[in-house]
């Protein structure tokens, strides 16, 4: 997380009123970047990620009285960002007649640095792939990621079980041993 | 690299995870992401929206509202309705809805959970139309409008105009009586219902004599239509509807739009020109958007605004519900969408999302703030079988019109048209 969002969060969990609610601009600054790559990473496709991180952050902007005082506003951009896209992927999927919601062959290396990972990504459920995203890439706990999808602590621990015995499955993560 | 605050799984799995922590957390940095909106640009975007909103909804006396022309003349009940359910003309109180009986989300449906969503976000109440000749004639062409955010105008033409002229009837949330047809559209301007295929027509447009006869209840002040400013000119419309009439009703400009241009795919493209009260509004759809401005008699732009065509495409069909020309799509002016499905496109959508239950009646869905799709058969919502022909949302309320069907005693059927308002629940 980079400094302005923990700076944010310093604001939001001080207990200050007055202070509490952090301009749209410092929260945009601070949750942009990391917001759209994972939107990039739950929906499969960075163009879409951006534009749902667009389309989200409008919304947030909009209805930045009541959003910026939400305990974690990001969480709310995500979600809703999610929603976004995921509306967009199924009127794609119709228009491609019924084809898959994130077909692996439109996963490129030049789109992806790191090909294994983003069609284990792709693999997974929606709800898994929110899951994993949440607590591995925007590093939120369990009980934040919980907030912000809407579901419960326990749902959260269960997906996050499944979704990283299938990743762990597919993925052949490098261990670091000592040479020789 | 940061810490994972709470590590929810096998200990022993602590450095696979790391090292897909980490693999996440490089990928992300090295994603080549599009050139996205600034700040600034999501501001300005974001206040775009925001005053669209205000325009259309804050009760500025002449904001347009969306208007549709229904061009549906093939329903008329085979017999005259019950004139017990019109007496009095006063609006009768349908209630909402239990929490219980609200249809589970298609979102649910996809995603295999069954979480009954709390309730559709509206109320709907019936409304009555005046008994009387007129009353025979509701089911067809019926031209809906927002007056000026707090009124409604729905207003009939005969399908025969030899022999009478249109009728309008208005109600406003004061009473929300349907009055008898206090406005009475003189038969020269009957050619309204050609104006579908030509809304250049200048019919019930300008003419004095219109404006001087007509007499709604008049709870709206009138104000002079040439006196009000651009913003108050602001022109809502469906997003591919194209404008066919601007008339004027006791100081309140009504818009018409025919809907049927609904149809049209935003790529094809549709221009409209219209002019009133020494304004000109432009209308323009094409790839990028919708934008229609508003140019004062002088040539100057006073109002213009666009909705993009990304903001189009997030204004279609709830999940597993296929977009077509049959799906109406409606935003209120807060921001809520509304969409009505007709019952032939459900039993597919059924069939693709696996949900239970077999055919049903049309359905509503609503979506809210944060995405997330309400849905409600309209059996269930209005009563009997019903069918939902025309929706219609303006400020923070919709519009919604109904067909019942029931057999009757020498084996036939006959269709019942019924209006309903719904208003967003607190």
């Amino acid at each position: 997380m980079v400094g302005n969002a923990q700076a944010v969060l310093d604001l939001t969990e001080s207990g200050d009123t007055t202070a509490s609610v952090p301009s749209f601009r410092v929260f945009y600054a601070a949750h942009h970047s990391e917001l759209t790559r994972a939107l990039t990473f739950g929906l499969g496709d960075p163009e879409l990620g951006a534009d749902a991180a667009s389309e989200a952050f409008i919304k947030a902007c909009q209805r930045w009285a009541t959003v910026g005082t939400l305990d974690r506003p990001a969480g709310w951009v995500y979600r809703v960002g999610l929603n976004w896209g995921r509306s967009v992927l199924r009127r794609r999927r119709r228009e491609k007649a019924k084809t898959a919601l994130l077909a692996r062959d439109d996963i490129s290396e030049d789109t992806w640095p790191d090909i294994d990972l983003a069609r284990a990504l792709a693999d997974l459920s929606d709800d898994h792939r929110d899951v994993v995203v949440a607590r591995f890439f925007l590093d939120w706990t369990v009980e934040h990621t919980a907030a912000a999808l809407d579901i419960a602590p326990g749902t959260v621990k269960s997906r996050l079980s499944r979704a990283l015995d299938q990743l762990h499955t597919r993925l052949t993560i490098p261990t670091e041993t000592p040479e020789g | 690299m940061t810490t994972l605050p709470d590590n929810p799984n096998d200990p022993d799995n602590s450095t696979l995870d790391d090292a897909l922590h980490r693999r996440l957390h490089d990928t992300g940095e090295l994603l080549a992401i599009p050139v996205d909106r600034s700040v600034g640009e999501v501001e300005t975007v974001a206040a775009r929206r925001s005053k669209r909103t205000r325009l259309a909804g804050g009760g500025a006396a002449l904001a347009i509202g969306a208007a549709a022309l229904l061009g549906v003349a093939n329903m008329i009940s085979s017999e005259k309705p019950d004139s017990t359910d019109v007496a009095g003309a006063e609006m009768t109180a349908t209630a909402g809805f239990p929490p219980s009986a609200v249809a589970e989300s298609p979102q649910d449906a996809e995603t295999g959970t069954h979480e009954s969503a709390e309730t559709l976000p509206f109320t709907f109440t019936r409304v009555e139309l005046p008994d009387g000749p007129e009353r025979a004639i509701q089911a067809t062409n019926l031209v809906v409008s927002d007056s000026d955010g707090a009124s409604v105008v729905v207003a009939s033409e005969k399908a025969e105009c030899a022999s009478s002229g249109a009728t309008v009837w208005a109600s406003w949330d004061g009473g929300l009586t349907w009055g008898v047809p206090d406005i009475s559209v003189p038969t020269s301007q009957c050619a309204r219902h050609s104006l579908a295929d030509n809304f250049t027509s200048p019919v019930l447009r300008t003419e004095p004599n219109v404006v001087e006869t007509v007499e709604i209840h008049s709870a709206t002040p009138s104000e002079d239509p040439a006196a009000a400013t651009g913003e108050d000119l602001a022109v809502e419309l469906p997003f591919a509807a194209q404008p066919v009439e601007l008339a004027v009703v006791d100081g309140t400009q009504v818009v018409a739009a025919d809907t049927t241009a609904h149809q049209v795919a935003p790529e094809a493209g549709v221009d409209a020109r219209f002019e009133h009260a020494g304004f000109t509004v432009e209308y323009h759809l094409d790839g990028e958007g919708v934008s229609y401005s508003i140019i004062d008699a002088a040539g100057a732009t006073v109002f213009d605004t666009t909705i993009g065509i990304d903001q189009l495409a997030a204004a279609t069909a709830p999940p597993n519900i296929a977009t077509t020309a049959d799906t109406t799509e409606f935003l209120t002016d807060d921001g809520t969408l509304i969409v009505s499905v007709p019952n032939e496109l459900l039993d597919t959508a059924i069939a693709e999302a696996a949900m239970e239950g077999g055919p049903r009646a049309d359905m509503l869905f609503v979506q809210l703030d944060d995405g997330t799709w309400l849905g409600k058969n309209a059996d269930e919502l209005f009563g009997e079988f019903t069918e939902v022909v025309q929706v219609e949302a303006f400020g923070d309320r919709v519009l919604v019109i109904t067909e019942t069907r029931a057999a009757t005693d020498d084996n036939s059927s006959s269709v019942r048209r019924d209006l309903w308002l719904g208003t967003i629940a607190d």
